[in-house]
């Protein structure tokens, strides 16, 4: 069992490598690191952050079952893994609980940075899940207050 | 597996010894290393505390009915496919994290969500 959740921190690792070459050159897209770095100066536009995320990730050939892992990791439908991951991913960042310098320290090779940032990451990343979930329930739940009539 | 899972559910097997052989199998496995740095982080422990917390909450969501028996084989490789694995891998870390902080808001730092 162990070696599973380790190789799957491995894999992690690789596809989520926050490095400046995650995205290719002129394809008009943002890579991941220009996405959570422009994401921590403009918060305002977190929608378009995660829609550049799920674009970041989906171009990125990785042999990494993305959506699969965070649909379990989440509790979310499949189909919604990446779109659950970029917004918790977004939600982290603009939040400050995942740095500019925790975001940097993926630039280093897994052998020197050892697997500790991907548990960080990782912790970040279900606790940005759970307060974005709390918060759209806590809005559904204002939405369907019945509105008291003015008298 | 099986043997563990059915004496945990059957309450035959005494979580505090479930736990304890499972870390001890995990310190001596290659892997283990690797594991311990995960869980340190993840689990927001001393690296020396991470193993026998992962195990604790393990055996807890093992108790608890979060995890299956067929998932745990999944995420040791004796059945099913690979992406069913990472599948399972992702739903056990999930287990695991709340095992371990039993009350989600406790974990919740400061957000800002909009």
């Amino acid at each position: 069992m162990n070696l599973s959740v380790s190789k799957c921190a491995a894999a992690l690792s690789i596809t989520l490598m926050l490095t400046a070459c995650a995205g290719a050159p002129g394809s008009g897209g943002r890579s991941l690191p220009e996405v959570l770095n422009y994401a921590r100066q403009h918060p305002e536009h977190r929608q378009a952050n995660i829609t550049d995320c799920e674009l970041a990730i989906n171009k990125r050939p990785s042999s990494f079952p993305f959506q699969t892992f965070f649909a379990g990791f989440f509790d979310v439908p499949e189909e919604s893994g990446g779109q659950a991951f970029c917004a918790a991913l977004v939600e982290a960042t603009i939040s400050g609980d995942f740095t500019q310098a925790e975001q940097d320290v993926f630039r280093k090779p897994t052998a020197i940075r050892g697997r500790g940032p991907m548990g960080g990451l990782l912790r970040d990343l279900i606790a940005a899940h759970e307060r974005l979930k709390s918060q759209a329930a806590d809005n559904e739940g204002t939405r369907s207050l019945p509105v008291a009539s003015a008298s | 597996m099986r043997e563990v899972f059915d004496g945990l559910q059957s309450g035959a097997l005494k979580p505090a010894t479930a736990s304890e052989r499972c870390s001890g199998s995990l310190n001596t496995n290659p892997e283990g290393d690797n594991l311990r740095d995960v869980m340190a982080t993840f689990l927001d422990v001393p690296a020396d505390s991470a193993l026998p917390a992962f195990c604790d909450a393990l055996v807890i969501a093992i108790v608890d009915g979060r995890l299956t028996l067929d998932g745990l084989l999944q995420v040791a490789g004796n059945q099913g496919s690979e992406d069913a694995a990472f599948f399972e891998v992702g739903k056990l870390l999930r287990a695991v994290y709340f095992a371990h902080e039993p009350s989600p808001t406790a974990s919740l730092k400061g957000g800002t969500a909009q």
